[in-house]
């Protein structure tokens, strides 16, 4: 047996991906479920178009969604929990820029006694006084230990100066941002974007019929009306081509972030600039990772990836480098990202990234959950499935004077924002 | 139920295989039994360090990342006290790439100098990136010394200090890899839509030839009761002061493992926990405070910590958290708040069976403990768990000259 060989393996040329289904018994609401989990387990997913983008204040949406289940008429924040946690029951929220969710993890069995209680709770909001003030006061105390952070100092100045100031896709707060939201903030925003407001509700796991129609049941007493009209427009985004600073006295390590505007998901070039995106630094097999850690051992680790959001979308770049690497870490970035515009990939980098990008795929759907998760991804920026076969079919075509085009046309050091935040030395 | 066979090859390496239709997934885990505190007390971080040497290519693969990604697998490994543990995921047409890039680094490294010499240098910015220059990331370099005196338990994986890494040298690397890096010193874990004879047959193509060596299994220093509290107080440029509480518990096969598992999830987990009832809600003393067990193999530790709310003195939430203690000591648990805790772990449980990687490290894992059934009995095992339990181990344990805390002060609040 010659070791030095990789055995022979048939690699797999397609595979078939879990998808959701609409059940068409629920009229008023987009329902989508994807079964097929051995475990009698569900997870419920409600999607509010309540992202931070349609705030008026900072933290106005990120205070209505986290407040959203710590209080209801007749029912106390305490009492909330309990009553989910009694029945083993994990009941979390989240905010994204352009949408706000609720998750229910729980056993399949006690779908049809916690659905209607969740139902009630988001129609009967109280956000207490006493609810919101400690909110703030935890976010505040969160902000301070955040502020000893690099990354998060680096993370925060990048998204000012990227957007920059009145931008709906600015979330950066800063320390008097947590004492000016009133009760009257959030529930200004609740009548605007939540109440009586139709949802996506995504359901995966393990579900019998009986019980997917009892929760359609439960879904259709709910009391809508329209969905919210709200238009907004984004402002053009101005290049920052100075290197921002941000000191950090005494760190031993520098965080650098940078990024620039892309096309978005569903653009002719989008399949491209992820695979494009994927070899400079969407892996661990990455130009970056190769170079700034696995050659010079200036990092524990670098990043980078696109992110959409359904107004735009953006490149992004993260690591945290030894502070005396700082500059000579800059430069090898710059440097990758030239030779990437310079000299077409060769047949086997390229073939690597293809497989590996399938098999991400093939990962990224493994399971009900999982697959619901991709779906959620494309639902919220208004695609479909279309999307997917795109990439698909788009990364098996790959060639190295696409991406050579790419690259030269998308991925222009001088074009980035930069940032980094550490010890200036 | 996790189904599985069981296999042992001739050479001692232990192998089960679990059958998963459900996906087109496989996932491999190789578990060494081999962590922290198999290191000499002069060369701390060391299983950690090699764990990324293991990257740095064997014997006749100049890169293991590279063909994997290549076949569409990605992997990763972390380091413990007690194991070392490799996972792959990767299409299951896949598979024999993955054994025929796991044989060849447990045939021998390359044990390339310059392997040595950049790994060295990411560990020590790992080193600085998650316990360096992160507030309060050296919590546990200070706490871990002070509640363990003789078991290896004293340093944490990344080592005591960062000199340790700077000066470990490739002789150091070779032993440590003929020592532990053994067939008979590992289990392999497949899971995916696998028959387990074709499996076994291919692990025996690309393991069966590995020579076994000479395991010691060692007797590792264990502590002697702590008879008295023991206390270190530091000062950090961090907003808010912070306590950690550190009381012994027993091993992880230990009758009363599970019930200090419970525990932890009545004192802190969730919203509807007594912590945050009443130390962050009611009485306002805490930014956050949890209860939390290691899950280490030899007797471990069962902590308590929280952040301390601007304002509020060490005393005052020391005492907040000895009156919660006091509380479990003299009150029984009600039926339905301990039925609470168990419901919650009913879920996590089936929610964890539902990825085939989480399955296959839990059985591989459960079998270097003692036996992959245990992951099976889990469920029974805190099923059992009576409200007794928890008052005589809260009792028995919970005692202060069973304690070691850390006052963490913050400067800034001094001032």
């Amino acid at each position: 047996m010659n070791r030095s060989l990789a055995p022979e393996i048939s690699l797999m040329e397609s595979f078939d991906y879990l998808k959701a289904e609409r059940l068409a018994q629920i009229k008023q609401l987009p329902v989508y479920y994807i079964g097929g989990s051995e475990e009698a387990v569900v997870k419920m997913e409600l999607l509010f178009d309540a992202g931070y983008r349609y705030q008026k204040k900072a933290l106005q949406a990120s205070a209505v969604n986290a407040l959203l289940v710590e209080g209801s008429k007749g029912k106390s924040a305490k009492a909330i929990a309990e009553f989910f946690e009694n029945r083993g029951a994990f009941l979390d929220t989240s905010l994204h820029a352009d949408y706000a969710s609720v998750q229910l993890h729980c056993l399949s069995r006690q779908i049809g006694e916690l659905l209607p209680y969740l139902l009630e709770l988001l129609q009967t909001v109280t956000f207490p006084e006493e609810e919101l003030e400690d909110w703030l006061n935890r976010k505040k105390q969160k902000y301070a230990i955040n502020q000893e952070k690099v990354s998060y100092l680096a993370k925060n100045a990048f998204v000012d100066a990227f957007f920059g100031a009145g931008h709906p896709y600015n979330n950066a707060v800063n320390a008097e941002s947590f004492d000016t939201l009133t009760q009257a903030d959030l529930f200004a925003f609740y009548e605007q974007q939540y109440q009586k407001k139709p949802f996506t509700v995504l359901l995966s796991g393990q579900l019998s019929e009986g019980k997917l129609k009892s929760t359609a049941q439960h879904l259709e007493q709910y009391d809508f009306g329209a969905a919210s009209q709200a238009k907004l427009t984004f402002p053009e985004l101005k290049a920052n081509k100075e290197l921002l600073q941000v000191e950090k006295a005494g760190a031993t390590q520098s965080a650098i972030k940078m990024g620039k505007p892309m096309p978005n998901k569903g653009h002719a070039d989008f399949p491209a600039l992820f695979f494009a995106n994927t070899i400079l630094g969407g892996y661990f097999g990455s130009r970056l990772m190769n170079n700034l850690r696995e050659d010079k051992g200036y990092t524990y680790g670098v990043g980078s990836g696109l992110i959409a959001y359904k107004g735009l979308a953006y490149f992004v770049l993260s690591t945290e480098i030894g502070a005396q690497h700082t500059q000579p870490a800059l430069n090898e970035i710059e440097k990758e990202m030239l030779r990437l515009t310079q000299e077409p990939l060769d047949a086997d980098e390229l073939e690597t990234v293809k497989q590996y990008l399938q098999g991400s795929l093939m990962r990224n759907f493994d399971g009900p959950f999982a697959a619901m998760d991709r779906f959620k991804s494309l639902h919220v920026l208004g695609l479909d499935y279309d999307y997917y076969d795109q990439l698909i079919h788009d990364f098996k075509g790959m060639t190295a004077k696409r991406l050579l085009q790419i690259f030269q046309r998308y991925f222009q050091f001088n074009d980035l924002t930069k940032v980094v935040a550490g010890k200036i030395s | 139920m996790i189904a599985y066979e069981r296999f042992e090859l001739d050479n001692g390496l232990c192998l089960l295989v679990h059958q998963d239709q459900t996906t087109p997934m496989v996932a491999v885990n190789l578990t060494y039994k081999v962590g922290a505190r198999d290191e000499s007390p002069e060369r701390t971080g060391f299983a950690h360090l090699f764990e990324h040497l293991m990257f740095s290519g064997s014997k006749n693969i100049p890169s293991y990342d590279q063909p994997l990604q290549k076949v569409g697998g990605e992997n990763n490994a972390f380091t413990s006290n007690d194991i070392t543990n490799y996972y792959i995921t990767l299409p299951k047409n896949s598979l024999e790439t993955a054994l025929w890039l796991e044989s060849d680094r447990m045939m021998e490294l390359a044990f390339s100098e310059k392997g040595l010499e950049v790994q060295r240098q990411v560990v020590i910015e790992e080193f600085k990136q998650r316990y360096l220059n992160q507030p309060y990331g050296d919590v546990y370099l200070l706490l871990r010394p002070l509640a363990y005196l003789k078991h290896p338990y004293q340093w944490p994986t990344i080592g005591k200090n960062i000199e340790h890494i700077e000066t470990a040298s490739m002789q150091e690397v070779k032993d440590f890899f003929y020592t532990h890096y053994r067939p008979n010193n590992a289990v392999l874990t497949i899971a995916g839509d696998l028959e387990p004879k074709k499996v076994k047959q291919l692990v025996e193509k690309w393991f069966g030839d590995i020579p076994a060596g000479e395991i010691d299994r060692k007797k590792y220093p264990q502590e002697e009761q702590q008879l008295q509290a023991r206390s270190l107080t530091v000062e950090r440029d961090v907003p808010l002061h912070a306590i950690y509480k550190a009381y012994h518990m027993p091993d992880r096969l230990h009758a009363d493992y599970h019930a200090f598992d419970l525990i932890s999830d009545l004192l802190s987990r969730g919203n509807a926990s007594r912590f945050h009832q009443k130390l962050v809600k009611g009485k306002k003393l805490f930014h956050d405070v949890q209860a939390y067990i290691g899950g280490d193999f030899d007797p471990g530790l069962f902590m308590l910590t929280g952040h301390l709310n601007p304002g509020v003195s060490m005393e005052a939430a020391e005492a907040a958290l000895e009156e919660e203690i006091m509380l479990l000591q003299e009150e029984l648990v009600t039926e339905a708040e301990l039925q609470k805790v168990k419901n919650k772990v009913e879920s996590t449980l089936a929610f964890a069976k539902t990825s085939v990687l989480n399955k296959a490290m839990g059985l591989g894992i459960a079998e270097v403990i003692q036996s992959a059934e245990l992951v099976n009995q889990e469920y029974d095992q805190y099923g059992a768990v009576k409200r007794e339990d928890v008052q005589r181990i809260a009792q028995n344990y919970f005692q202060p000259h069973q304690c070691s805390t850390l006052y963490y002060r913050s400067k800034n609040q001094a001032k």
